[in-house]
């Protein structure tokens, strides 16, 4: 059995907290009742409150209402009836023509996608009054520990671009170019998600970016695309999920807290995404509210704390106090001690207590800078564990998966910290080429992180405790080996795929890859390739999990707990006044020294004059 | 320091009922709330930090209870008045502790109903219950009121120098505990104070010409 598969049985078999506290639940019923009734009848003599409703019992009983709406509160309900329409008869010989069909009513849909983040992958920060103006943040400028960065890969990456089509002329990402691509409004409106997954199946994506291994087998097709065209609907969580579960190169890669297992979840897995009644019935819409095609919640914009003052439902921002309040906790035991938490603890950090809790894993390795070992047919190969987890790829790497990970707990207040290629790292960060191929194999969480605790970040929140917009939030790091410049270390763009010769998955050779990356960005290039030990943050939002598995108290609240080693804060049972507890323990050992002295001299004065102290 | 012979005497009666009955559920509740404040504040676990907590709360709502009858009870009865500081025979009980109690000196202090606590220990159980234990209970509610009232908390206290006087207080009361276990061995015999302390009569006790 690999240490791989041991490593995560271990990490799946660790009881949660909501456990230890239930196996104390029984002995603490008893009690937790009389407490109860005491405490209820010595406030009422004491005449401080008659109402207050404390009780010694556990967080373990907390069954808080959801004050948020039911699905049947916010469902969309419409006049149109999309199956009866005439314009979508069809035959359609494209998807075009269904646009086209879409666009003769909804004939601001594409003047309104055009504008949005989801077309054109851009974002320009807003910069204060004065200041130099910010590097532009999306998925075109930035990059990351997966896929690296687009500016090089446009025609591959633009397989799951809205366009519906890939496409290679940067011009296309700008509306006002003139040149600017076309919406594909089949990507988020057909309910299944079947359409998008084909689409860029059949559009000839590169297979190894989302696939580790060459599979056989039919891609999946769409036949009628009148049919299809005749379902569609608001967006779903299959058709969000078809690009966003499957972000960086295949299910729950990037992000485990948004992976296919979100698309039918159980109540344990995701409170808000589970079917009424045990969940909500959520779709991705019903938090990320749209306005003309404007979706909100994007990682880019907005802390853990920004947005008590940006209701969800009046369609502003997805965040958790938006439905819940920043004082959520009213119902609960103790909840006003729990809702004390909100202004220096992320709703996450308490409520997702594990991400990738489902089948589904999530990366938390990947080493480039093994790619193309080849197999003894000298053809590409992938190499697996005993579980049959691929931990080599030629055209990848070595990489390593985890399900249950706990997440990271650090302070954010949001605002993103963003490397882009070109970036440069410091030369501490530049290790020996396969650094990752051994970690990869064992595939042990906790080795993984301890190899890496010195490496840079490509991408990281701000924040810290003394700034009062910075929470408590849970993050997943990802630990990546990643090309660079080996003079001056910045951070390398790729060619990965194409006709080209110089492609990294068609001949291996990364310094070609990276001169034709760098070109492709506009970056100067040395011409010789090293690697470096990077970090990146991802934002943990989703599979909030049922209260009663929410983080209890001890959690952190104790020297060896969660946040042992986060700096910053006052937190009870894990901080106090140095100065003080060493003045009051010097207090106490005076005390307990003197009187121990003083026994001493009894006694041996006793024994001295063999007599009683009195006579 | 064993018990040597005397006439026999029950002596005189020291503690009424309610006030035996005060001490020690005082007592136990002192200990327990030093124990389990100890905890919260972070030096072992084993109830954990919740649980711990709870029951802290709890057990200090008692304590207030508790003082609240006391209170009652010293006014009503006048036993206030055997904590009113003096310094009559001060320094001869200082004395005493310092070098007699090795030579076998007599106390100088005989307890009598009109004055049942020598100098220093009238002094240390004022200290106890006008400085320690109001520093406690005061700043303990507060640190209560800051996490069940949120929106009665004073905005302008800081919390930390709240939390940090009611450590210190529990630091003293705990230095407290362990010179008073210790000075309840130190009466005529090794155990005289303490079964006064439980049965009410003080068998060395003077009459209240002394």
């Amino acid at each position: 059995m690999s240490r791989l598969h041991r490593g995560v049985i271990t990490r799946q078999s660790r009881p949660p907290v909501a456990a230890v506290f239930a196996e104390n639940a029984e002995i603490g019923k008893r009690v937790a009742i009389t407490a109860r009734l005491w405490l209820r009848s010595l406030m009422l003599v004491i005449g401080l409150v008659g109402t207050i409703t404390s009780q010694a019992s556990a967080q373990s009983n907390i069954t808080e209402e959801a004050t948020a709406p039911t699905m049947a509160a916010v469902a969309a309900s419409s006049t149109a009836d999309h199956s009866k329409f005439s314009q979508l008869a069809g035959p359609f010989e494209s998807s075009q023509e269904v646009n086209q069909a879409c666009l003769s009513c909804h004939n601001t849909g594409a003047e309104q996608l055009h504008g949005t983040i989801h077309f054109t992958w851009n974002l320009q920060p807003e910069t204060a009054a004065g200041s130099a103006a910010a590097l532009p943040l999306g998925m075109r400028h930035l990059t990351n520990g997966f896929l690296l960065s687009t500016p090089s890969n446009v025609g591959s990456c633009t397989s799951c671009h809205i366009a519906g089509t890939r496409f290679d002329d940067p011009q296309m990402f700008d509306a006002s170019s003139g040149s600017a691509a076309p919406v594909d409004c089949l990507s988020c409106h057909e309910p299944t998600g079947q359409w998008t997954i084909a689409n860029f199946h059949e559009g000839g994506s590169t297979c190894s970016m989302c696939h580790d291994e060459r599979l056989s087998g039919d891609t999946p097709e769409i036949s009628d695309l009148a049919a299809v065209a005749r379902t569609v609907g608001p967006t779903t969580r299959a058709s969000c999920g078809a690009c966003h579960f499957n972000a960086d190169g295949g299910a729950g890669v990037k992000h485990g807290d948004l992976n296919p297992d979100l698309i039918n979840p159980p109540v344990t897995l995701d409170v808000h995404m589970a079917a009424a009644p045990e969940g909500a019935g959520f779709s991705c819409s019903t938090c990320h509210t749209t306005n003309e095609h404007f979706v909100a919640g994007s990682r880019y914009e907005g802390g853990p704390g920004r947005s008590p003052e940006h209701p969800a439902l009046t369609g502003a921002a997805a965040s958790c106090q938006g439905c819940h309040s920043a004082t959520p906790h009213s119902k609960v035991a103790s909840g006003g001690r729990l809702d004390r938490h909100t202004d220096r603890v992320a709703c996450e950090t308490c409520h997702i207590p594990a991400i990738a809790r489902g089948e589904t894993t999530t990366r938390v390795l990947w080493d480039w800078s093994t790619v193309g070992q080849l197999g003894r047919d000298r053809k590409p190969m992938t190499q697996k564990d005993a579980d049959g987890r691929i931990t080599y790829a030629t055209e990848k790497g070595n990489f390593a998966v985890a399900g249950n990970v706990l997440p990271t707990l650090i302070w954010s207040n949001g605002r993103l910290t963003q490397q882009r290629p070109g970036s440069e790292l410091p030369a501490s960060a530049v290790t020996d080429a396969a650094a990752g191929s051994d970690l990869a194999e064992e595939g042990d969480l906790a080795a993984i992180a301890a190899a890496f605790a010195e490496a840079p970040w490509v991408s990281s929140y701000e924040g810290d405790a003394e700034d009062a917009q910075s929470r408590i939030a849970p993050v997943k790091v990802m630990h990546s080996v990643v090309p660079i410049d080996a003079e001056s270390h910045g951070l390398a763009a790729v060619l990965f795929s194409g006709r080209s010769g110089d492609a990294l998955w068609n001949r291996f050779n990364w310094e070609n890859a990276v001169e034709s990356g760098m070109e492709a960005a506009n970056l100067p290039f040395s011409g010789d390739v090293a690697f470096a030990r990077v970090r990146q943050t991802i934002p943990v939002n989703h599979m909030v999990a049922p209260a009663d598995q929410a983080l209890g108290c001890v959690s952190c609240h104790s020297s060896d707990g969660l946040l042992a080693d986060l700096p910053g804060g006052f937190l009870p049972g894990r901080d106090g006044p140095i100065w003080l507890d060493q003045i009051g323990l010097a207090i106490l050992a005076l005390t307990l020294a003197t009187v121990l002295l003083h026994a001493m001299l009894r006694i041996g004065f006793g024994i001295y004059h063999r007599r009683a102290r009195h006579d | 320091m064993t018990d040597t012979a005397r006439p026999k005497s029950k002596g005189i009666y020291l503690f009424t009922g309610f006030e035996r009955f005060w001490h020690w559920f005082q007592a136990v509740l002192v200990i327990f709330l030093l124990m389990s404040g100890s905890e919260i504040h972070g030096f072992y676990s084993l109830l954990g930090f919740e649980r711990a907590l709870n029951m802290h709360v709890f057990a200090a709502f008692t304590l207030l209870v508790l003082w609240m009858f006391a209170i009652f009870w010293h006014f009503v009865t006048g036993q206030w008045r055997h904590y009113v500081p003096s310094t009559h025979l001060m320094w001869a009980t200082i004395l005493f502790y310092a070098f007699g109690i090795f030579f076998g000196a007599p106390h100088p202090f005989r307890p009598t109903a009109a004055r049942k606590h020598n100098p220093m220990q009238a002094m240390a159980y004022l200290g106890f219950k006008v400085a320690m234990a109001p520093a406690a209970w005061i700043s303990g509610l507060l640190l209560w009121g800051y996490g069940m009232f949120p929106d009665l908390y004073p905005g302008d206290l800081p919390i930390l120098w709240v939390n940090a006087i009611h450590i210190a207080a529990a630091f003293l009361i705990a230095a407290f505990l362990i010179a008073h276990l210790y000075l309840i061995t130190t009466g005529e015999t090794v155990t005289a104070q303490i079964k006064a302390m439980i049965t009410g009569w003080d068998e060395h006790g003077g009459d209240d010409k002394n």
